[in-house]
């Protein structure tokens, strides 16, 4: 390899530092950031920062001076109550600041660094001996390990009961080296949250796949664990003679809201501002449980809904939708390319050199600006709808020392990930799969998106 | 093997699929990290590697190949 050490260093450290990410907590000099952080977990203490409404709870995509949050450039986070499962006091409950909002995932992991509060820990049973149940959760660039726990899950006045959520720790039980070969989250302080709460269309993290036995089915992201190995498969009498170890989707881990109490549990929405062309230093949104079900979830009656794969989880199409971009269309049941809505990534991640775009100098984010199109349609081609947006010289943004960005954008050269910043100066609705809300053009169920 | 897509449930395994170039892969792939952040997909191109990750949950994306293994003529756009 010809790309030295020296030449990638200064420049990913460049943006790095511009960027608020410099979480190495033994960096504190190159980190503009006020806030706390530590191995353990970052950010204020979240009770400041709660919600006291029904059915919302703010979200955040800020700088530390406001809340204290400790992460990275168009990091959306809320605050997440837990406690332990079944609970009868709120001296048994912690709140959790700084855990990502992903619409691109299912299910909350929190760090076990972050957390006070007696959990439950799953077990699964083989061959007649009890395991703690342990996971791999793989998302498209990275993984989070841990042990699957259960807990209440308070987001602002709404609580799921007695639900999965994984603990994520790097040192609980022996990884696999599979899940090593990925790397997974170490710490909050590297990863920039303190958890992830996955809030996407469907409800498991896994779903029918993962209850089959059989190895070629079942993706063998959960694990048997004792203190000396996990193991996500045995030998048994299945076909075969080596059977995956099926976990029931009710022990799997869930999209937190798709368990709170009707009225609640169809879908979501969020709302943000939006922001100028050379950023804002903090905003505040708004993530609404339930759609059209109670008073305050009510959507405009421009808002138009964009079906998602139904079949999703089994046929490796995801939340996908479809995106024509310069005369390439991504997503869709004919393409091998995808196209998402997902809150979790920081940015515009798209096919940019295509279309005159130049990347930056030893960095995948955009040096150009212009401004561009693309048409998003539903999974089977309607409805439809043209979408402008911008693109910015990354190192003019990072130089105004902002932290929320609508018009950041990277090159990805097969994929259309529309990211945080498609959700600035909208409100997003996540309709949750199998559950109905009706929309002025009549009831629409999910999974689809709406705006 | 010179280059390698995939679209599915999964990634295949990535030090099997690339070899003695798993260790850059690493490299690069913690490096790529720190600017694209939390679920961003991530796309290396160096000397030596090509590797695009991304995707959501249950919708893994990813294309590889060895840079100066490409026969002439290969158009990168063709690998999919």
């Amino acid at each position: 390899m010809t790309f030295t050490k020296s030449m990638q260093t200064v420049t990913v450290c460049g943006i790095t530092l511009l960027f608020l990410s410099c979480t190495n907590k033994s960096d504190t000099s190159t980190d503009s950031s006020s806030g706390s952080c530590s191995n353990a977990t970052i950010g204020m203490a979240a009770s400041t920062i709660t919600s006291t409404n029904t059915n919302t709870i703010p979200v955040y995509v800020a700088d530390s001076t406001t809340t204290g949050q400790v992460g990275y450039t168009n990091e959306p986070v809320i605050s997440v109550t837990i406690c332990t499962p079944n609970h009868t006091s709120s001296t048994q409950c912690q709140t959790i600041s700084n855990v990502l909002v992903d619409t691109g995932s299912y299910g909350l992991r929190l760090f076990g660094s972050a957390i006070n509060v007696a959990l439950t820990q799953q077990t699964v049973t083989v061959n007649s001996t009890s395991y703690n149940l342990g996971q791999c959760e793989v998302f498209g660039s990275g993984a989070d390990w841990g042990a699957v726990k259960t807990a209440d899950v308070q987001l602002g006045n709404q609580t799921a009961t007695n639900i999965p959520i994984q603990v994520i720790d790097y040192n609980f039980s022996v990884m696999p080296s599979a899940c090593a070969d990925l790397h997974p989250d170490t710490d909050p302080c590297t990863a920039g949250y303190n958890g992830i709460i996955g809030v996407g269309v469907f409800a498991q993290d896994c779903g029918s796949d993962c209850n089959s036995t059989a190895t070629a089915t079942n993706p063998g992201n959960y694990f048997a664990c004792n203190s000396s190995q996990c193991a996500n498969a045995y030998t048994g009498a299945c076909s075969g003679g080596v059977c995956a170890i099926p976990i029931p989707l009710s022990e799997q881990v869930v999209n937190p809201v798709t368990q709170f109490p009707t009225n609640f549990n169809n879908g979501l929405s969020l709302t943000l501002p939006s922001v100028g062309s050379t950023g804002a230093s903090a905003v505040q949104g708004t993530m609404t449980f339930g759609i059209n079900s109670t008073a305050g979830n009510v959507p405009a009656s421009t808002v138009v809904v964009y079906p998602a794969d139904a079949s999703g989880m089994t046929d490796g199409h995801g939340m996908d939708f479809i995106t024509v971009f310069n005369g390439t269309t991504y997503g869709g049941a004919a393409s091998s390319n995808p196209a998402f809505l997902d809150s979790g990534s920081n940015g515009l991640f798209f096919n940019g050199t295509s279309a005159g775009l130049s990347e930056c100098t030893g960095s995948s984010f955009f040096c150009s600006t212009a401004s561009k199109s693309a048409t998003i349609e539903g999974y089977l081609t309607t409805p439809s709808i043209g979408i402008s947006f911008s693109v910015a010289n990354t190192n003019t943004l990072a130089s105004s020392g902002n932290t929320c960005f609508s018009n950041l954008a990277g090159q990805q050269s097969t994929i259309f990930d529309w990211g945080l910043p498609f959700f600035l100066g909208r409100t997003v609705y996540v309709g949750f799969d199998g559950k109905s809300a009706t929309y002025n053009a009549g009831s629409s169920t999910g999974p689809y998106w709406g705006f | 093997m010179f280059a390698v897509a995939w679209q599915g449930k999964q990634h295949p395994d990535l030090r099997q699929l690339l070899g003695t170039q798993f260790a850059n892969f690493e490299k690069a792939l913690m490096a790529a990290r720190k600017i694209r952040r939390g679920h961003a997909p991530i796309e290396i191109n160096e000397a030596g590697l090509h590797v695009e990750l991304g995707g959501s949950s249950r919708a893994m994306y990813g294309r590889v190949w060895i840079n100066g293994q490409l026969p002439a003529g290969v158009d990168t756009n063709d690998i999919h």
